[in-house]
């Protein structure tokens, strides 16, 4: 399963009345960011710009796992630590890979919001 | 001479006698006569008489012959002893001349025989001149033959002719080789006494057809009891010894003894020397024999080949000008200081050939000392350049082992993580009881797999000597209660009392490695567990000895479990050893984690030791040396809080050992405690007496803390008693939030924890008050209030700032906004924060740089508290920043309850305006 709502859980039990509002918001600015992060990293790629691209996978990293998007979080892990060494061609793909789980997560964040 | 100096003497006494009788007889016959004829009488008889009669005086001139005799006798006397003295003194001086002609000769013949060793002459030639001067001494009675035997070097009971002179041919043979105590010399050797004969007598062994009487002087030459050999000289048949005779003898072989003596030691020392010259000649290493001031005064073949310099290149030069490279002279020059200050050198370094080749050398360098003094060294090189070079080789191959070794565990490890993740996952959806089984095994053995693997690298990392302790500081607790963490699920699977215990007022704070010593507890703790069926674990830690600056730590791992026995005991720490392989099938496991303990823990400075009893449990020990770290405060308070003193406390459990760790330390921040082993005991109590606080432990027998706490509810004087639940793994147990808990603990019980939370439900209410439950009264929103910080956020990813601003509004909290490092300082300049939560990758300046800067730039007291805030969960990073000099580290995703503690350890700045508090400071930037 791409996406773990549990990820929310401690925030939503802390959050209360709030935590509708405060989630929607991670999760709406998620949505916004995390396609604009995708294509900047195939341009750092492409412009061999890997220290840049390193610290883009780091972010996307770290804000899917805050949304429980744990495989994309597992790619953009892998991606950031092996960012220096991997070839382009590599990257490309796996960053392509990253791009299909995005689109997973972000069907299943719009169902789960809509909830 | 005697006799006639007799016969003189008696002829001269008589005949001073006689003459001095007549001379005597003459007076008075004239005196008569005169008388006579003056008295005309005739010469007669009666005439005499007559006229001796009539002239009385001429009795006077009658005594003249008597008295000119006896004056004749004793002037003969004196004459005779005249003469006699003479003759005698004559005589002593002829001997003495004799003597001092023959002593002088004895000299003489010494003195040759000096000036003999004083010249450079082989022991052969010595003896043979020596001989022929001894022959030949004038006074000395003896035929001009003779010869020399010195003893044996091989056997030192054999005397073997070595100079000889004049001797008949047949003897040369049969004397060539005579054993002691045969014929005349053999016997002298033994009794090394003189011996002399005139004659051939039955002693005389070693005869030959021929042979002419003679007699023999053997003369033993002796030097500091020891027979070097014998002298034998030939006297004429039936000669009379004279006693100086053998005086001289004596004292020329004292002469020719030291002589030889002289000899032989020169002999031996020449032997040595050459063997030494030869041994250093031929020695495959290159040596070199320098003067004090360096300037080499002789090299051996190795060394011309090595280095490539002539021996007449390099006789008088300075050594380091030839052979050390420009950039090792001041090295060189030390080691050459050293040696000569009478240090041993034994150093690797490199060295340059005449033809700039550069050679890998051992250099082992010696001071020559002559009666303490240094004269100068010797220095020995040996080339290691082929042996450094294959140490490379082998240290490359081993590397290239590790790298694939480190790879394939990578490789290995990353789809097994994604199994492991993956079956987590599956064991959460909708499974029947078959596959949930299947799916569980896959996932045991996932872990277990993992485990072996890590094993397996750990070891060969420690084995390789890959395996290094770090230095930076870190908090015993903390790592302890990690460790705990780690074992907890399994524990609480098999309802073990997890506990740990602290020596009270320990320092906490240390430096070293808390990855590894963590590893170790996870080891002992794992094991403790693995083999514990019911009971508790415990860990203590407590300080054993302190030196210095160090201290021995001795920590102690408890269980409850089956033991181990006695015959197997000594085998526990080797590799790929349990206690039974019977135990690995039925437990499992690499039998490596002790190995690996024990290698890390002597890595620490430590040792590792286990007691145990079968069937009763097994207590592991070990100790670690480590320097406490500066700043060597507790974690948490330890003196008593005045929020907390004289606040009753009442806990519940059942077991012994939380019950104790909970009233140590209740009671250690001025709490008054008292405790309760089952609920009925804890209702009796209630009844009696009011509690500001109770703790209760969730599973007890009889009657759970969930149950009780129910019953505490309903009371009518303790209802309104705060609660706080231990549970395990912070389950909430079910129905638990109809019951209204303040807080809850998982247990191990963390001391932080314990005392933030027993302060946090405290700390709203007076004394002993009732007050009304709250919901969620573990996070406070109204901490904004009560504990007000100035915060500043240093983030620039969107998100992260959205959820870290969100909570802290959940709190009360309003954070200002950098986007990065520069930003920081930026705000700084402007402001005041009491903290600020960094993020630590951000773009232009990144935290860590900004926090050194900070640092740096504000004292501690006047700077923010610094709590670094990443994505990077790796272990050990959490210590990389502590070592920065960051005051806290928070992981991202950011847990409310990390926030929150991280809040609660802020203290706030003194506020140096008096202007009202900006708690809700408006945002001076904004990221992204």
């Amino acid at each position: 399963m791409p996406l773990d709502p549990s990820a929310f859980n401690q925030y939503r039990e802390f959050m209360g009345e709030d935590a509708d509002a405060f989630i929607a918001d991670i999760v709406q600015t998620f949505m916004t960011s995390a396609p604009k992060a995708l294509e900047d990293m195939k341009a750092l790629i492409a412009a061999g710009k890997r220290t840049e691209f390193v610290r883009a996978a780091h972010t996307l990293k770290s804000n899917s796992a805050t949304v429980g998007a744990n495989d994309l979080r597992q790619l953009c892990e892998t991606m950031e630590r092996q960012g220096h060494t991997l070839d382009s061609a590599a990257l490309e793909s796996m960053l392509a890979q990253a791009v299909r789980e995005y689109q997973q997560a972000e069907r299943e964040l719009k169902d789960w919001l809509a909830k | 001479m005697k006799n006639a100096s007799q016969s003189n003497r008696r002829k001269y006494m008589e005949l001073y006698f006689w003459l001095g009788v007549m001379l005597g007889v003459l007076p008075p016959v004239l005196a008569i006569l005169t008388e006579l004829y003056l008295q005309q009488l005739p010469l007669t008889v009666w005439a005499i008489q007559y006229v001796l009669r009539k002239n009385p005086i001429l009795w006077v001139f009658n005594l003249g012959p008597l008295v000119l005799g006896a004056t004749g006798y004793f002037l003969g006397r004196q004459q005779d002893l005249m003469i006699n003295l003479t003759a005698s003194l004559e005589q002593r001086v002829a001997q003495r001349t004799a003597e001092l002609r023959q002593s002088n000769q004895v000299q003489e013949i010494l003195n040759s025989l000096l000036r003999l060793s004083l010249e450079e002459l082989s022991m052969q030639e010595t003896l043979e001149q020596a001989l022929e001067r001894i022959i030949n001494i004038p006074w000395l009675p003896t035929e001009p033959k003779g010869g020399i035997f010195l003893t044996s070097e091989d056997d030192p009971n054999v005397l073997l002719l070595r100079a000889s002179h004049n001797m008949a041919v047949p003897l040369l043979k049969s004397c060539a080789r005579v054993p002691f105590g045969t014929c005349l010399c053999g016997r002298v050797a033994q009794s090394r006494t003189i011996l002399f004969t005139d004659c051939v007598d039955e002693r005389h062994e070693i005869q030959y057809e021929g042979m002419k009487p003679h007699g023999h002087y053997n003369v033993p030459i002796v030097h500091r009891d020891k027979v070097l050999g014998v002298l034998v000289l030939y006297v004429s048949d039936g000669h009379q010894p004279q006693p100086n005779e053998k005086e001289a003898l004596q004292a020329i072989a004292h002469t020719l003894a030291s002589m030889i003596a002289a000899r032989q030691a020169e002999e031996d020392l020449t032997r040595q020397k050459k063997f030494f010259e030869t041994l250093v000649q031929t020695s495959p290493a290159a040596v070199v024999v320098m003067s004090s001031d360096q300037t080499i005064q002789s090299c051996n073949e190795a060394f011309v080949s090595l280095f490539e310099y002539t021996r007449e290149e390099c006789v008088g030069q300075k050594l380091d000008a030839l052979i050390v490279p420009p950039e090792a002279h001041e090295q060189a020059q030390q080691y050459s200081q050293q040696a000569l200050a009478g240090n041993l050198i034994n150093q690797i370094a490199q060295r340059r050939s005449k033809n700039g080749r550069v050679i890998d050398v051992k250099i082992s360098a010696v001071p020559v000392r002559i009666e303490g003094e240094t004269v100068g060294v010797i220095a020995i090189y040996h080339d290691i350049t082929e042996l450094l070079q294959a140490k490379r080789e082998a240290e490359e191959a081993a590397k290239a082992k590790a790298d694939f070794l480190a790879n394939m565990s990578h490789e290995i490890r990353t789809p097994l993580n994604a199994i492991i993740g993956m079956t987590s996952l599956l064991l959460d959806t909708r499974l029947d009881d078959e596959q949930a089984n299947f799916v569980e095994t896959i996932r045991n053995s996932g872990d277990t797999l993992l485990a072996v693997i890590n094993d397996i690298l750990d070891f060969s990392k420690i084995e390789a000597g890959k395996m290094t302790v770090e230095k930076v500081p870190f908090n015993i607790a903390y790592c302890i209660e990690s460790a705990l963490d780690l074992v907890a699920a399994k524990a609480f699977e098999k309802r073990l009392e997890l506990a740990y215990v602290l020596q009270e007022n320990m320092p906490v704070k240390f430096q070293g490695d808390i990855t590894r010593l963590r590893q170790v507890l996870v080891n002992l703790l794992g094991n403790a567990v693995k083999f514990t069926q019911a009971g508790e674990v415990t860990v203590s830690a407590a300080v054993e000895n302190v030196q210095g600056s160090l201290y021995t730590l001795h920590f102690q791992v408890r269980d409850t479990g089956i033991g181990i026995p006695k015959d197997k005991l000594h085998r526990l720490f080797e590799a790929f050893s349990q206690a039974d392989t019977s135990t690995t099938r039925k437990f499992g496991g690499t039998g490596l984690g002790l190995a690996i303990s024990k290698r890390l823990i002597e890595l620490m400075g430590g040792t590792i030791w286990v007691e145990s009893e079968e069937g009763k449990g097994s207590t592991f020990h070990f100790t670690i040396q480590a320097e406490p770290a500066s700043g060597t405060a507790s974690l948490f308070p330890r003196q008593a809080q005045p929020n907390l003193s004289n606040r009753r406390l009442l806990v519940v459990d059942d077991n012994d050992t939380n019950r104790l760790i909970l009233q140590k330390h209740a009671a250690s921040w001025g709490m008054s405690v008292s405790a309760a082993a089952s609920g009925k005991e804890a209702l009796q109590r209630i009844e009696q007496e009011r509690f500001d606080l109770m703790i209760l432990d969730m599973q007890m027998p009889e009657m759970d803390g969930l149950t009780l706490a129910q019953e505490i509810r309903k009371h009518p004087t303790a209802a309104q008693t705060p609660l706080i639940m231990l549970t395990s793994l912070g389950r909430k147990p079910e129905g638990a939030e109809g019951v209204a808990f303040n807080a809850f603990l998982s247990k191990p019980i963390k001391t932080s924890q314990l005392y933030n939370t027993v302060c946090e439900v405290l700390a709203a209410r007076p004394s002993a008050e009732a007050v009304a439950p709250q919901k969620q009264a573990v996070f406070d929103p109204s901490m904004g209030d009560r504990h007000p910080l100035r915060i500043l956020l240093a983030e620039d990813n969107l998100i992260n700032q959205k959820v870290a601003i969100g909570l802290l509004k959940k709190l009360g909290y309003r954070a200002d906004l950098a986007a990065n490092g520069l930003e920081v300082l930026e705000a700084l300049r402007r402001q005041e924060y009491d903290i600020i939560l960094m993020d630590a990758q951000m773009p232009e300046m990144d935290g860590e740089q900004a926090a050194r800067i900070i640092i740096e730039r504000y004292p501690r007291g006047k700077r923010p508290r610094l709590a670094a805030v990443t994505a990077n969960a790796l272990e050990g990073d959490r210590e990389r920043f502590l070592a920065i000099g960051f005051d806290d580290y928070i992981s991202k995703p950011i847990q409310v309850e990390e926030l929150v503690r991280v809040l609660q350890n802020t203290v706030p700045l003194p506020r140096k305006t008096t202007r009202p508090l900006r708690l809700h400071g408006e945002s001076t930037s904004s990221g992204d």
